[in-house]
């Protein structure tokens, strides 16, 4: 089965020569072949009541960081907000 | 003696009993920096305030103040754990120059107890590879020979150690990173029990697979290292809420009765003959101290390298989609359109491994692709831990191989991807299963390399996994244990 690996490539945002993008290709071939060692799916299993992960209580509590703090490593900051390439004409 | 040589636990009772200060150990760690750092390339970042702490910590005890038994002891930090005001780069022109705004909350306990941070320690970039080659920042080398790779991807950390760049350190641990750089690098590293230590803080790789991890000299330093580290915590919903036992008050050495398994599937011709031997000899050692040893068989381990790489995949590809150059990090230059911005912000960010490790978990995750591929290896993670969690009916621990071999020569792994990828079966079990499990040198290569040996346990029974590593240094005279100062 041929993988479109341009398509992959778009979706995770990445590009690629068209040198890597064929050796993306044989990856994702060796990929196939992994998968296809494995057993088929089994009946997922059950875990225990107390495994289970706690989410603390939806309580909103004071900021830990101050606007400064979250916009010292922007690459680029405007009227303090982080500035991109212009999105809508 | 310099005191870089010496074990934490030693540092800890002789700065407590005033013989030496804070500021003389660091003052030699610093020398040895100084003097090693060429050759190695251990670290990434050095701190420039490391006798201000020391000295604060001598002033505490001048004063008569308790002191946590760390205080004072210098320790590196792998460089994907955040660290508030210093650099933290995960290896990656993506974050060459980030600088997190906060404390990872193993930082925060590492801080609370005093204890004096060296520096950020080199890694494969993301903790992506095993070897430290796919560092932005180049490679770390081996302290016992510098033509062989201190493993990965915490290599950096376990060189630090090991050749007395550092008393201790945390790295990180998805599939090996911890264990394997300390097999290759001579020293004891613990991956602890999933859920155990909080992973609020350090950069995401593979969040259902990663813990933080301690390496040091010996059996002791790690359990204090684990035991001031481990806990649950209210930013991190994964930890566990339970009570953990102090364990670096002293390990129990009599392991009389313990039951071993040893399984076969771990033994298999892809071990070298001298790690096999070592492991073999360690473990009639262990039934010489009266454990008793059992073969058992884990047919499972077949599927794990495969259910590991695909699975760690699809998280990372998932949680390196938010370095798209817009609320830091790297930014490529001169881009006319946000989608350019992100495609070759990420084209040029990353290294060419962390790009095929996205590449290949976006596939696996991607519509048509889904339930063949992701659940598929989905439910061999849920076989091969149920199979573990099995054999811990019959055993108290599980003895392997840390890796096939002794440490890589550098340049040697570039060849062989999926060789390498191989090579990590005797380690990824327990990142899969969640469970504990530690390496313990135990014995040399005829080239002078270390062998380690794994040591694996049920979830939380790090004390067992500790009692047995330190049994097993007091019957050995701890010949292995120490780095390169052993």
């Amino acid at each position: 089965m041929k993988t479109d690996v341009s398509h992959i490539a778009r979706l995770a945002h990445l590009r690629f020569s068209e040198q890597e993008l064929s050796q993306m290709e044989k990856d994702m071939t060796e990929l196939a072949e992994m998968v296809k060692e494995l057993p088929d799916p089994q009946e997922q299993a059950v875990f225990s009541e107390d495994n289970v992960m706690q989410l603390r209580e939806d309580d909103a509590e004071p900021m830990s960081l101050s606007r400064q703090d979250v916009l010292a490593n922007a690459p680029l900051v405007q009227s303090g907000c982080f500035a991109v390439p212009k999105t809508v004409e | 003696m310099k005191l870089y040589k010496k074990k934490a636990c030693e540092l800890s009772r002789m700065l407590r009993e005033r013989k030496i200060s804070s500021e003389e150990i660091c003052r030699d760690i610093l020398e040895r920096i100084d003097s090693t750092e060429s050759s190695t390339n251990a670290y990434i970042t050095v701190c420039d305030d490391i006798i201000e702490h020391a000295k604060a910590i001598d002033k505490a005890v001048a004063e008569g103040r308790d002191i946590h038994p760390l205080a004072g002891i210098p320790i590196a930090v792998k460089d994907n754990i955040s660290t508030k005001g210093l650099r933290t780069t995960c290896a990656s022109r993506m974050l060459e120059n980030y600088v997190p705004p906060y404390d990872a909350q193993v930082i925060t306990r590492l801080r609370q107890a005093g204890m004096v941070i060296t520096g950020k320690t080199n890694m494969d970039e993301f903790a992506m590879g095993s070897s430290t080659e796919n560092s932005y920042f180049g490679c770390t080398h081996n302290p016992y020979n510098y033509d062989h790779s201190a493993g990965g991807s915490s290599g950096g950390s376990a060189a630090a150690v090991a050749g007395g760049e550092a008393i201790l350190a945390l790295g990180s641990d998805t599939g090996g990173s911890v264990r394997q750089p300390a097999s290759f690098c001579g020293i004891t590293g613990l991956k602890p029990t999933y859920g155990s230590v909080s992973r609020y803080g350090l950069i995401a790789f593979a969040s259902s697979l990663e813990q933080v991890g301690v390496l040091g000299k010996c059996a002791a330093d790690t359990a204090m290292l684990y035991s001031l580290i481990c806990g649950h915590d209210s930013k991190d919903a994964t930890t566990a809420r339970r009570v953990y036992s102090d364990l670096s008050t002293g390990s129990s050495y009599n392991i009389k009765g313990m039951k071993i398994g040893i399984p076969e599937e771990y033994f298999g011709a892809d071990v070298s003959e001298e790690s096999a031997k070592a492991v073999y000899e360690s473990i009639s050692c262990f039934e010489k101290m009266g454990a008793e040893v059992r073969r058992i068989s884990l047919p499972n381990t077949k599927y794990a390298v495969n259910t590991y790489y695909i699975i760690s995949s699809a998280e990372a590809s998932s949680n390196l989609a938010r370095y798209d150059g817009v609320r830091y990090g790297f930014r490529a230059e001169s881009c006319s359109s946000l989608a350019e911005m992100y495609e070759r912000t990420r084209s040029e960010g990353f290294g060419s491994e962390v790009k095929r490790r996205i590449m290949l978990g976006t596939f696996v995750l991607s519509s048509g692709f889904y339930d063949d591929y992701y659940k598929k290896a989905l439910s061999a993670r849920n076989m091969i831990r149920q199979e573990l969690l099995d054999a811990f009916k019959e055993c108290d621990i599980i003895i392997t191989p840390t890796y096939p071999t002794p440490a890589l020569r550098l340049g040697d792994s570039a060849a062989d991807r999926m060789g390498l990828y191989n090579s990590d079966i005797f380690t990824v079990p327990a990142n899969i299963s969640g469970l504990p499990a530690m390496s313990v040198p135990c014995g040399m290569s005829s080239a002078g390399l270390p062998i380690g040996m794994q040591l694996m346990g049920a979830p939380f029974s790090e004390q067992l996994l500790f009692n047995a590593a330190y049994a097993f240094e007091c019957f050995t005279d701890e010949c292995f244990a120490g780095g390169v100062f052993r």
